[in-house]
């Protein structure tokens, strides 16, 4: 069909190995980009796996943490309805959201602290949900926290009568071994507590199960406060999302002045009287930066897809230009210009298919397959070839023939 | 009558005004005849020719081939099995040998490579192309061996109108002399209808009909004079013994 074609391919195989090596070198560095996208893409997927992000309910500038006076209702939108005391039968205005509040959220950690009496003088009964609902019990914070076996954090998950003792304070001791605190003369508001370990941390501050202390608030007070509230955030991808969807909807964004925002919806408060802090900076500058880095990926994908068509079409146009005589002595010969045009496609499309396939095989090992941009590539380079070989079979044979050799 | 031309003009567009390269010629070529297209340069003899092999299709007129008119034609076929050209550039292809451009256009023409084989063989050996130079490439070969390769592959194609134009301009007089012998042979001994454009007053002394080309017109047709035959007098033009 195209008679003594190989042979000419081997004898002079520059234009060959020209179209072959151009589109090789694109599909290599396609499936690098391709490769590195994918890379980019994964890490960013890790971060927001891995990275805890965490939030706290805060005064309207973001500063203070603890020490606030929490209301119940902000305390029945992270923590569930059964474990608040009191809370049976009870209908909150936002029973809807805290549904979806504890589907965003994880690790709940809720601080109340009573004032009273004891022994050894005065003293504050802070009820937490686990040691991590109270800094100043962590290790970072120079605390020891010392159990008697078998007793352990467990002890804040439920509603018990044990009890983290301050380990200066074995003098405010019963002859029982326990300890008693009095929150008001008042009957029946007496705590008494069997310790069950011993802290180093604040001295006149005794620790015990959240729902112990939320109890005798709600005797005492009436109502439960908080004094703190922390969560985690279980996908940190959703935090906008959580944001949008229902965060705003109870809580302003912090701002340095404490400038208060209006808030419409509520009928009882007319700005909302507490900020949400979201510490997602490091989360938020490290996908930035991937993202960033994924942008750049994709726009040299984008810029390769754009080049490699344009050099095929440029490499086609010279590598025809250059045998336009022999095209044009084939027409003489009597060759149709339909057979010129196939055998010429044909040596330069296959050259930049086996590059492109190369390159691709090349690439194989950062296990990235590109190939919508390698497809669109190849497409547009095939066209460009079609037109190089189109352009030059349209010219005057009669004068290509009479010019010198 | 193989080839005729009636009444052919051909004008080349121009911004300004047109260009009439070939101005109204009627002519026809025979075969087993060897003709010289003589005329100086820009006097039309290449467009002649390239009316004359379908390259080119006449602003008016016709050029008829064996009686078809080549605007009729398929000009690609016309020059794969009725048309052969022979240029002064050789016109080989440089990354085949020479036993493979002869071979072409028997390829093109659907002829198997083994049949093929033995027609170009012996068409290379018969214009002094020895088979020791059959596997080299066109540029290891002087400009003669190359034309007369060029002339190996018209032999070769068996197409019986042969077109050349200029065949002799890139050579010295040895293989000018070879050349032109070896044309005049092919249309008298292989009766092929030889038109040879050209400026060489040695093609002109053994051409059969010389046709001198002016402004795209033919000035005048004479024929070569015939060698007087044994036992008759020898008579001149004006009939003087």
């Amino acid at each position: 069909m195209f008679p003594y074609m190989m042979q000419r391919i081997k004898r002079q195989p520059l234009a060959v190995a020209l179209l072959f090596l151009l589109n090789f070198v694109a599909a290599l560095l396609l499936c690098i980009l391709h490769g590195g996208s994918q890379q980019m893409s994964r890490r960013i997927g890790n971060v927001y796996q891995n990275a805890k992000v965490s939030c706290y309910v805060s005064n309207l500038t973001g500063t203070q943490s603890d020490g606030l006076t929490i209301p119940e209702w902000v305390i029945h939108l992270f923590v569930e309805k059964d474990k608040i005391p009191g809370s049976s039968g009870v209908n909150y205005s936002n029973d809807g959201d805290t549904a979806f509040f504890q589907s965003y959220l994880e690790e709940v950690q809720v601080k109340t602290v009573l004032t009273g009496q004891c022994q050894g003088g005065q003293v504050q009964v802070a009820g937490i949900t686990g040691l991590a609902a109270e800094p100043a019990l962590l290790p970072e914070s120079g605390c020891t926290v010392t159990w008697q076996a078998p007793y352990d954090e467990t002890i804040f998950s439920q509603p018990t009568a044990y009890c983290l003792l301050p380990a200066g304070m074995q003098s405010a001791l019963t002859g029982e071994g326990t300890i008693q605190v009095i929150l008001s003369a008042e009957e029946g508001q007496t705590m008494e507590f069997l310790p069950v370990g011993t802290h180093t941390g604040p001295a006149n501050t005794i620790y015990c199960a959240w729902q112990t202390a939320a109890e005798f608030s709600l005797e005492t007070e009436g109502t439960i406060r908080a004094s703190a509230i922390s969560a985690t955030f279980r996908d940190s991808s959703q935090i906008s999302t959580f944001w949008a969807s229902v965060g705003s909807h109870y809580f302003a964004e912090p701002n340095a002045q404490g400038r208060p925002t209006p808030w419409e919806d509520s009928m009882r408060y007319t700005y909302y009287p507490f900020s949400l802090v979201i510490l997602d900076d490091m989360v938020e500058d490290t996908i930035a930066r991937l993202e960033n880095n994924l942008l750049v990926y994709r726009l040299c994908t984008a810029a390769l897809v754009v080049l490699t068509p344009a050099l095929n079409l440029v490499g086609g146009q010279l590598v025809v230009r250059n045998r336009v005589r022999i095209l044009a002595l084939q027409r003489v010969l009597g060759q149709s210009n339909g057979r010129i045009f196939a055998e010429t496609w044909l040596e330069l499309a296959a050259a930049a298919v086996a590059g492109l396939a190369a390159g691709l095989a090349g690439g194989a090992f950062m296990g990235a397959f590109p190939w919508v941009p390698l497809s669109i590539a190849l497409a547009f380079s095939l066209v460009g070839i079609s037109s190089a070989i189109g352009a030059i079979l349209h010219r005057d044979l009669v004068k290509v023939m009479k010019e010198d050799a | 009558m193989i080839l005729q031309l009636e009444n052919v003009h051909y004008r080349y567009p121009s911004k300004h005004h047109p260009v009439y390269a070939v101005r109204g010629i009627t002519c026809c070529f025979e075969t087993g005849k060897i003709y010289a297209v003589m005329g100086k340069s820009g006097c039309g003899k290449t467009t002649l020719l390239s009316l004359l092999g379908g390259l080119m299709l006449p602003s008016e007129g016709q050029v008829l081939v064996e009686g078809e008119a080549t605007a009729a034609l398929d000009c690609n076929r016309l020059r794969r099995e009725k048309i052969s050209l022979i240029y002064q550039n050789f016109n080989l292809f440089p990354l085949l040998t020479v036993e493979e451009n002869v071979t072409y256009p028997l390829l093109i023409r659907k002829q198997k490579k083994a049949e093929a084989k033995a027609t170009v063989r012996r068409c290379l050996e018969s214009v002094g192309i020895t088979p020791p130079q059959f596997d080299r490439l066109p540029a290891t070969l002087s400009g003669g061996e190359q034309q007369r390769v060029a002339i190996a592959r018209t032999l070769a194609s068996g197409n019986p109108i042969v077109l050349a134009d200029e065949p002799t301009g890139n050579l010295d007089s040895a293989n000018t002399q070879n050349i032109v012998e070896i044309l005049r042979d092919l249309a008298h001994q292989e009766n092929r209808c030889v038109i040879i454009v050209t400026h060489d007053h040695a093609v002109g002394e053994i051409a059969d009909i010389n046709m001198e080309m002016v402004d795209g017109q033919f000035l005048a047709e004479s024929p070569r004079p015939e060698e007087p035959k044994a036992g008759y007098p020898l008579f001149n033009q004006f009939g003087i013994e």
